[in-house]
């Protein structure tokens, strides 16, 4: 199978490294290469999926982590810098700026990924607590049933994005003050999922909808 | 309904560009922007009605073609965006949840099969992909060479095609 000279561009176009011109020529090419269009979506799948749930994907296997000196706690807190807001938070002028400037944010989802199979486990149940229903205000924080086996939680918050994945080893989380102070009245979704000491994925709560009435 | 002057199988123009066009049109304004598709379906309306009316003349690629209808249509909902800006919300609320409980269940299989790769495989998408390291400083990191990382992302994707079952 030959290889098409813009294949090597993909990482770049997706990491958002290329200039503004470089990456109009990369979209005209893949939009008449469908080998290359195929591949860019694959990569921008699976790249979003890292940067969304890396936590849970790399963390509870801390033992073949390349890096151990970095602790969960200072994890979470990379996760929550202001770069991941643009991608969390989209306000419409962020929109705009990254539209414009043409700066890839691993937003969209590749749409030719098919995944066959059930590889989620979800023997055991896992309950979520609060909060739920319609809420007067933003929740203080988010709790859930205990799981027998569980050393680990993982918490996603999302409404139009996902806005907060932190891992616990409690049953209770506290919504830190600035992402309190960005939720908005409205629908918004949360879930929590248990994994073992190993990093293996225990449980998955139901995804429960709350509704925050002002 | 005039003739058109290039010949060109429209039910096939939508099936292979569809895709395309909507994952640029989500890249460009966010996969959450409940407007998205909407858009796409404009570009492909517009699309083939410049074909039907012949004002393409296939003087370009169908590729090159669509791809400017496409970026045109995205600095135009732009720069319609501008105006009512101050309206919207900082933090969205979710338009479908189905939709999104779907994606989520697609991620989480992508998620759980990265999980099962062999650490040199695992740690190359760590280091590049979400410590956004650049390839050089992962090669550095890893021991190899940066063409040698290139490959390794490549073969860990096969891998995760293969393991998803496609
Ligand atoms: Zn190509």
């Amino acid at each position: 199978m030959k290889k098409c000279p813009y294949e090597e561009k993909i990482d770049l176009y997706l990491r958002g490294k290329l200039s503004e011109t470089e990456s109009a020529q990369f979209e005209e090419h893949y939009f008449s290469c469908p080998p290359c269009f195929q591949k860019t979506s694959e990569r921008n799948e699976l790249i979003e999926v890292i940067q969304r749930r890396g936590i849970s994907i790399f963390d509870p296997a801390s033992s073949r982590r390349p890096e151990p000196r970095m602790s969960l706690g200072e994890k979470v807190a990379a996760f929550l810098t202001p770069r991941r807001w643009v991608t969390a938070a989209v306000t419409a002028a962020l929109l705009l700026v990254v539209a414009l400037a043409v700066v890839p944010r691993f937003k969209s989802h590749g749409p030719d990924f098919v995944f066959t199979g059930d590889e989620t486990v979800r023997g055991e149940s896992l309950a979520v607590l609060s909060p739920r229903g319609d809420v007067k205000a933003v929740p203080d924080s988010f709790e859930w049933k205990a799981l027998n086996a569980a050393a680990e939680y993982q918490v996603t918050l999302s409404g139009l994005e996902t806005l907060w994945t932190p891992t616990t080893q409690e049953t209770k989380i506290a919504l830190p003050e600035d992402l309190k102070n960005k939720l908005k009245a409205g629908s918004y979704t949360w879930q929590v999922k248990a994994y073992s000491a190993q990093g293996t994925l225990l449980a998955v709560s139901p995804k429960v909808q709350f509704k925050i009435l002002n | 309904m005039r003739e058109s002057p290039v010949k060109i199988d429209l039910e096939q123009l939508i099936i292979q560009y569809k895709p395309v066009v909507s994952f640029k049109v989500k890249k460009a304004l966010g996969g959450g922007n409940p407007e998205w598709e909407d858009i796409v379906n404009e570009i492909l309306m517009q699309a083939i009605e410049k074909i039907k009316s012949g004002e393409f003349r296939g003087e370009s690629s169908v590729g090159t073609f669509i791809y400017t209808i496409t970026s045109r249509r995205i600095v135009d909902y732009i720069r319609q965006k501008t105006r009512v800006l101050k309206e919207i919300p900082e933090v969205q609320a979710l338009p479908d949840p189905h939709d999104q409980v779907e994606r989520d269940e697609r991620a989480e299989q992508l998620a759980q099969a990265i999980r099962k790769l062999k650490p040199k495989f695992r740690d190359v998408l760590y280091l590049y992909y979400y410590k956004e390291l650049s390839r050089e400083e992962v090669a550095r990191e890893m021991g190899i060479s940066p063409a040698r990382v290139s490959e390794r992302v490549n073969y860990a994707q096969k891998l995760l095609k293969k393991m998803l079952g496609k």
